[in-house]
């Protein structure tokens, strides 16, 4: 158990910068996740800490241990693989034992652990099996077995989800959080998901392209986006984006769409730049089926039930607009509607550069 | 339609085997015969079999010598080669270096160059050195040809083993070569059974040089046999199809363990990805 502590961490494969520099610290017991698509540096970042790819620049620290220069095998991590990496000529129970026996364990104490473990993840009836003889969702579980038996400083995993079906995850995502508690091991892990980093972590570190665009809560990021990269990256269906233009009309300062002038709403900031981007998420849009002043028009394009709630996508004159809502009567495809935001819910991003303005 | 096919289809396997089967079969019903049946025109198929050929030629002190030397010499280059081939193989899988795709390349054009070019420099080569004619030199000769090849066919099977696996074992706590040990060399065992199987096979059949390198300490069993074909007063062919069938053991018996291993090695498909 220990903390993380990444100081100015770079990694470059030849012209590519995998990682750009990079610090961070992640606190002894947090589950701390790197959110972002695929390439852009998160599989890097766990290798580096892991000691399986040593950094262009910069220093890692575990506790307050520097193990930059150390080997992967005196680091006292264990990770799981995307893939799981089981060793496939060993049963279960062996590949339970291998990283113990590296430990020189007494056989008693060996044994103890891995019938704890596997109580815990419910493999007592596979131990004498091979990888090969098992299904995707018990190999994850002996994956994850073998990374816990070992009670590690921290846990690395990368993407252990991706490779099960979609009920078998979400029901994993809970089960992996529930252990990760009970453990209370540092964990760094690594998804491409939103939705997972949304619902499994105590903070999110969000990479584009080698570089973290925002690390807080996963409230944090999803309420106050840094720049609107991260608001349309997080969030499903994605933020809707607007160019528009500040004006101060008698006493109070409104917004305008470009695309579609009659649109305006109150400027939550005093004095926001002349040209700015506006984002406002699906779920902060209603739906009226009767003109209203400053609502914006559109025909709906389609409309997609998901049980509480339906997306419904709009045609409108400032493009294809996403809108996440409890509606009693859906709208028919092609009907015109009347948008309207919530006050307050709006997100204000710098034109050129798209950085968050504001509160 | 679909049974004439079959019937087709069985009608060639019969074919082939015959057309394989027949020189072998005949070999060794005439290695159990006795020299009066043996030389019997028409042939006799129905005769008292009798290991007395067996026992017979392995009695001629040369002939046995000439097996014990063969098998020496082979297993002796085997192992010379499975140590060369495993770590050359995982450095070609595994590492970048200079010049490895250069001394690649050259490893296995070698091969292509038909050996028995080398003889003539080589022999007077070995009368100079006093290599001539002993087990050593064939060990030697056994390796160096097949050792690039061995070295090609190690790199394929490690090649098969994904990195990450090995990658797991680092974390686990075990040094590289420990992981090499624990993990990636158990996982190639069907890829080092193959290799060994191959260079055995190879050196346990060489005649070329054997033939033309030694002249009596160092004699191999396939050397020998066409000793005795050329040597005896007249052809002795019971006594003939006994060595022939002797030489042939060792290699039907490798033949069975490929097999096995072969269907074993496929299962290990699961360390895919
Ligand atoms: N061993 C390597 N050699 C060269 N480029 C690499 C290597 N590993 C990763 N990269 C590059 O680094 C970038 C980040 O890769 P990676 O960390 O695997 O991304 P992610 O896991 O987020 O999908 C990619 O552009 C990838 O092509
Ligand atoms: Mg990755």
């Amino acid at each position: 158990m220990a903390s993380i502590r990444l100081e100015g961490v770079s990694k470059a494969f030849g012209a590519v910068q995998a990682l750009r520099p990079t610090s961070l610290e992640v606190s002894d017991a947090e589950f701390f996740t790197f959110l972002g698509p695929s390439g852009c540096g998160k599989t890097t970042l766990l290798r580096l800490v892991a000691g399986l790819e040593e950094p262009t620049s910069g220093e890692i620290y575990i506790g307050e241990r520097c193990v930059t220069r150390l080997k992967p095998k005196d680091r006292d991590l264990a990770m799981v693989f995307q893939n799981y990496a089981l060793y496939p000529h060993m049963t279960v129970r062996e590949n339970l034992a291998f990283p113990l026996e590296a430990k020189h364990l007494p056989r008693g104490e060996i044994q103890a652990r891995i019938e704890e473990v596997a109580r815990r993840l419910e493999l007592a009836g596979l131990l004498d099996r091979r990888p090969r003889q098992l299904s995707g969702g018990q190999q994850q579980r002996v994956a994850l077995g073998r990374a816990i038996v070992r009670n590690p400083r921290a846990f690395l995993m990368d993407e252990p989800l991706s490779n099960l079906d979609a009920k078998l995850r979400i029901q994993m995502r809970g089960e992996l959080k529930r252990l990760q508690k009970d453990l209370g091991i540092t964990t760094l892990y690594v998804t491409h998901d939103q939705e997972e980093a949304m619902t499994m972590s105590d903070r999110i570190a969000v990479l584009r392209e080698g570089a973290v665009q925002q690390c807080g809560s996963p409230e944090e990021i999803y309420r106050r986006p840094r720049n609107r990269w991260v608001g349309e990256f997080v969030g499903t269906p994605p933020m809707n984006v607007f160019e528009a233009t500040a004006e101060r009309r008698g006493g109070a300062v409104v917004l305008r769409a470009i695309a579609a002038p009659s649109v305006r709403f109150p400027s939550p900031i005093p004095e926001p730049p002349e040209k700015l981007l506006v984002g406002i998420r699906p779920e902060h849009i209603l739906i009226h089926r009767a003109p209203l002043p400053d609502a914006l028009p559109g025909r709906v394009h389609v409309v997609e039930p998901v049980g509480d709630c339906s997306i419904i996508a709009i045609r409108t004159d400032a493009g294809l607009v996403n809108v996440k809502a409890a509606v009693e009567e859906l709208p028919e495809m092609d009907e015109v509607v009347y948008l309207t935001a919530l006050a307050g819910k709006l997100h204000l991003f710098a034109r050129e550069t798209g950085e968050r303005i504001g509160p | 339609m679909t049974v004439a096919r079959a019937a087709g289809g069985h009608l060639l396997y019969l074919l082939f085997f015959v057309w394989t089967l027949f020189p072998i079969v005949w070999l060794l019903l005439t290695s159990l015969k006795t020299r009066l049946d043996a030389f019997s025109i028409p042939p006799v198929w129905l005769f008292v079999p009798t290991l007395k050929n067996y026992g017979q030629i392995l009695w001629i002190s040369e002939v046995a010598r000439a097996f014990v030397n063969s098998l020496v010499v082979s297993a002796t280059s085997t192992l010379l080669v499975l140590l060369l081939a495993v770590m050359g193989g995982y450095a070609y899988s595994r590492f970048e270096f200079p010049g490895k795709r250069a001394s690649a390349f050259v490893l296995l054009v070698t091969r292509m160059f038909p050996p028995v070019v080398i003889v003539p420099s080589m022999f007077r080569l070995l009368r100079a050195t006093g290599l001539y004619d002993s087990l050593g030199l064939l060990t030697l000769l056994y390796a160096s040809f097949t050792v690039s090849f061995s070295v090609w066919m190690m790199k394929a099977f490690f090649d098969e083993i994904p990195c990450h696996i090995e990658e797991a074992a680092l974390v686990d706590g075990y040094s590289r070569p420990g992981a090499f040990w624990r993990v990636t060399l158990p996982i190639a065992a069907p890829g080092v059974v193959a290799t060994a199987i191959f260079t055995f096979v190879l050196a346990w059949n060489e005649f070329l040089f054997a033939f033309m390198f030694t002249s009596q300490r160092a004699k191999t069993a396939p050397v020998e046999f066409v000793g005795i074909i050329l040597r005896e007063t007249g052809v002795e062919w019971h006594l003939m199809a006994a060595g022939a069938c002797l030489l042939m053991l060792p290699t039907l018996a490798l033949s069975w363990v490929i097999h096995r291993y072969f269907v074993r090695g496929l299962g290990l498909g699961a360390v895919k990805g």
